[in-house]
């Protein structure tokens, strides 16, 4: 079943259309790999399919929702898709504090998401960084408490933009052992970047190539029958 | 150079004598000054919030109203407050010319802008990923503005510190407003005014050097804040 559907969305900057999809659609419970170089596009569609930016032409259904790209999409949507973007930032307060926060945004009460955000960075291997200042974290350390902090919400739909940038070898397979785990064990849709990497055909159910904005010659878009051990 | 020594001792001499009447001038000081600073905040870092992040129709217009006011005349303000509160005003039968609170009033008005567009200047050099952060975490518009506003903290406080500064050491309003009643309404830089009208120099520089040693102590308290954040 598709989870998300565009035709012909459209996106413009500055007078430039940076995102021009003719018709793609995402599968829900399926990791998605958007590959392409810097600039073709990943982030603002990531950017729109995390409901954070508004698209400025096409359609754009949401299991089922129509969303108009002439109003700002309802935030209701956001608390069912999290992006972990390609620089995560950590608000100035401990580690189980941001992971946390969205979960205090949910009116979960604190002694419950302490303990949640705690599990949650179990998971990432963080958790003897519980009480440090999120903002001395290393690059890596930063990028597997952004994800701690969405995969604790338990969203429908994961969306990692760049998640292995910038990272070593071995918090790469930390990060993309748990987005397997996350997709086989909960059945959560994730969506997935990179510019170019190797590992996302060992990862990914599907791939979408992406240039220039638009998804280039369907022949290279890459339908793997069930994704490979990393 | 021994005119500035004189003055730096009789300052001395006067707060260690702790002169009734100097205690009285800075506690008018530091408590019209404090309450115009807070009331001021209440309204103006929510202004700053909601121009920083609400977008309308007109909001370029009304950011540059508001920096134009950041260089609105004491005495403009207070000739406008005067118009309110004296007894032919609105607020005439209310009698709150030549009291403190016709002080607050008038400071208030000054300082609002102050706190607003510095304000709006920290939350506008804020990375914009904290916002989206928070959105994509599930924050509603008042939760995202509050997480941004305390990542802004310090912007924040160096807002409210130099709106502070603006009133503690303004005359037009406390004259205008206040009336310069001795016992009642004087302020450190009216006392001050009156001294050298009266050719007392030595005590004017001594209220200007407390006045000095209290916007440090003011600052200093903020530094020592912000370190002890930061760490």
């Amino acid at each position: 079943m598709s989870l998300y559907k565009m035709e012909n969305l459209r996106a413009v900057l500055n007078g430039r259309t940076v995102l021009d999809i003719e018709s793609l659609a995402v599968e829900q419970s399926v990791i998605t790999a958007f590959m392409g170089p810097n600039g073709s596009g990943k982030t603002t569609l990531f950017n729109i399919l995390a409901f954070l930016r508004r698209f400025h032409f096409g359609s754009l259904v949401f299991d089922g929702v129509p969303l108009s790209c002439r109003q700002a999409p309802p935030s209701s949507l956001r608390q069912r898709a999290v992006l972990v973007p390609q620089e995560p930032i950590m608000f100035s307060s401990s580690v189980e504090k941001n992971v946390a926060f969205g979960l205090k945004c949910r009116g979960v009460p604190p002694v419950q998401r302490i303990k949640k955000a705690h599990q949650a960075l179990d998971e990432v291997g963080m958790l003897g960084f519980a009480k440090a200042a999120a903002h001395r974290l290393s690059g890596g350390e930063t990028k597997r408490v952004a994800l701690a902090r969405a995969i604790v919400l338990e969203p429908e739909v994961l969306l990692c933009d760049e998640p292995t940038a910038g990272v070593d070898a071995r918090n790469r397979r930390i990060i993309l052992e748990l987005i397997a785990r996350l997709n086989a064990q909960r059945g959560m849709t994730v969506l997935i970047t990179s510019h170019n990497a190797p590992w996302l055909a060992g990862l990914a159910h599907h791939c979408v190539h992406l240039d220039f904005g638009r998804i280039t010659d369907p022949a290279l878009e890459n339908t793997f029958s069930a994704p490979m051990a990393i | 150079m021994g005119f500035f020594w004189d003055s730096f001792v009789s300052a001395i001499h006067l707060l260690l004598a702790a002169d009734s009447e100097l205690i009285h001038i800075v506690g008018v000081s530091l408590t019209v000054s404090s309450s115009s600073t807070l009331l001021a905040s209440f309204a103006g870092i929510p202004l700053g919030l909601f121009l920083g992040f609400v977008n309308f129709l007109g909001k370029r217009v009304v950011i540059t109203l508001f920096q134009t006011l950041l260089a609105l005349p004491t005495v403009v303000v207070g000739l406008f407050v005067y118009a309110f509160i004296s007894r032919r005003g609105i607020f005439g039968p209310l009698d709150l010319l030549y009291t403190k609170t016709a002080i607050v009033i008038g400071q208030t008005i000054l300082i609002i802008p102050v706190v607003t567009v510095l304000t709006l200047a920290a939350i506008s050099r804020m990375d914009k990923r904290y916002k989206d952060t928070a959105l994509t975490l599930g924050a509603g518009p008042l939760t995202t503005a509050r997480a941004v506003a305390w990542e802004a903290r310090f912007g924040i406080m160096a807002a409210i510190a130099a709106a502070f500064g603006r009133v503690i050491a303004e005359v037009g309003i406390s004259m205008m407003l206040g009336g310069n009643a001795k016992g009642f309404t004087r302020t450190m830089p009216t006392a001050m005014a009156l001294e050298y009208d009266k050719g007392e120099f030595v005590l004017s520089i001594a209220l200007g050097l407390i006045l000095l040693a209290l916007a440090l102590g003011v600052n200093g308290f903020l530094q020592f804040f912000q370190g002890k954040a930061r760490q």
